[in-house]
């Protein structure tokens, strides 16, 4: 099985996997990071993004090996444990921007891009158009939608980067 | 509104662990020597089941078992249960077709499981 290595959450790693394993199934699987989602497994639902080199990507879509070298930040690599929440998932919490809980990891890490690519002044038209590529199926888009615009503007208060890979 | 009272915004215990990704949904859960069931479904809306071989199936390497509606039913393993029955005006209980686990004879939806 050919070796790949990437750095994850900011530690390096490395595993031997089959050509055909998917991003998302080495983190899972090998790395037991689970709190990145498959929620359909074709694209649509956006539970498993991922940061890739600082950019949103859905990790059910991506080789594995396409990401030889990469930087890759998941859900659990946004806040330190036992640190204090990043100021978007703080947001999500405070605006009950979640029921079940299953599609939060992909909205957050959605979220973040928004802010990455239009800023922290976050109109809903904005937001909306910006998170169709994921899915809740608890239908709480209204406070997601206020929790995001929430996040993007207390990031600048608090610092946080823009980029959860930097 | 009042920050402590009727009406305050509560905090929900859980969403600690769902916003870091903390969550344990069943697909997160992995247990030592685990095995897993994997389903054969059907891609037809209605459609009688001619026939099902797995003979080919049951001899591959780690496959533990293979079962489909024959077998629920020669084991006496009857309908899912239809969660709540209700009644009609004449008090009589309502009509409930045959729902088994795994079909047998006829398939009644697209994804309708026919082998497990």
């Amino acid at each position: 099985m050919p070796a790949v290595s990437m750095t994850v959450n900011g530690k390096s790693v490395a595993g031997d996997v089959e050509a055909r394993t998917l991003l998302v199934q080495f983190l899972r699987e090998n790395l037991r990071l689970t709190g990145t989602h498959v929620g359909c497994d074709t694209s649509q639902c956006g539970a498993c993004v991922v940061h890739v080199d600082g950019i949103a990507a859905k990790s059910c879509t991506l080789l594995a090996l396409q990401c030889e070298g990469a930087k890759i930040t998941t859900i659990e690599g946004l806040a330190e444990p036992n640190g204090p929440l990043h100021p978007m998932q703080e947001a999500f919490r405070e605006h009950h921007g979640l029921q079940c809980g299953f599609c939060t990891p992909g909205m957050i890490m959605s979220a973040l891009d928004i802010v990455r690519r239009h800023g922290h002044e976050l109109d809903e038209r904005t937001i909306r158009e910006q998170l169709d590529g994921n899915l809740c199926r608890c239908t709480g888009y209204h406070n997601i939608v206020k929790a995001i615009g929430a996040g993007a503007r207390a990031m600048v208060k608090s610092g946080a980067p823009r980029q959860a890979a930097e | 509104m009042n920050a402590t009272g009727i009406g305050a915004a509560v905090r929900r215990k859980e969403d600690f662990r769902f916003v870091t990704g903390n969550g344990q949904y069943t697909d997160d859960v992995t247990r030592p020597g685990v095995t897993r069931a994997v389903f054969v479904r059907s891609p037809h809306a209605h459609a009688k089941v001619r026939g099902i071989d797995i003979s080919v199936a049951r001899k591959m390497p780690g496959v533990a078992a293979v079962l489909t509606g024959a077998e629920l039913s020669g084991d006496k393993i009857g309908n899912l249960i239809c969660g709540w029955m209700i009644h009609s005006k004449d008090g009589s209980p309502m009509k409930m077709a045959p729902h088994p686990a795994l079909a047998s004879g006829t398939v009644n939806y697209v994804g309708d499981a026919v082998a497990w």
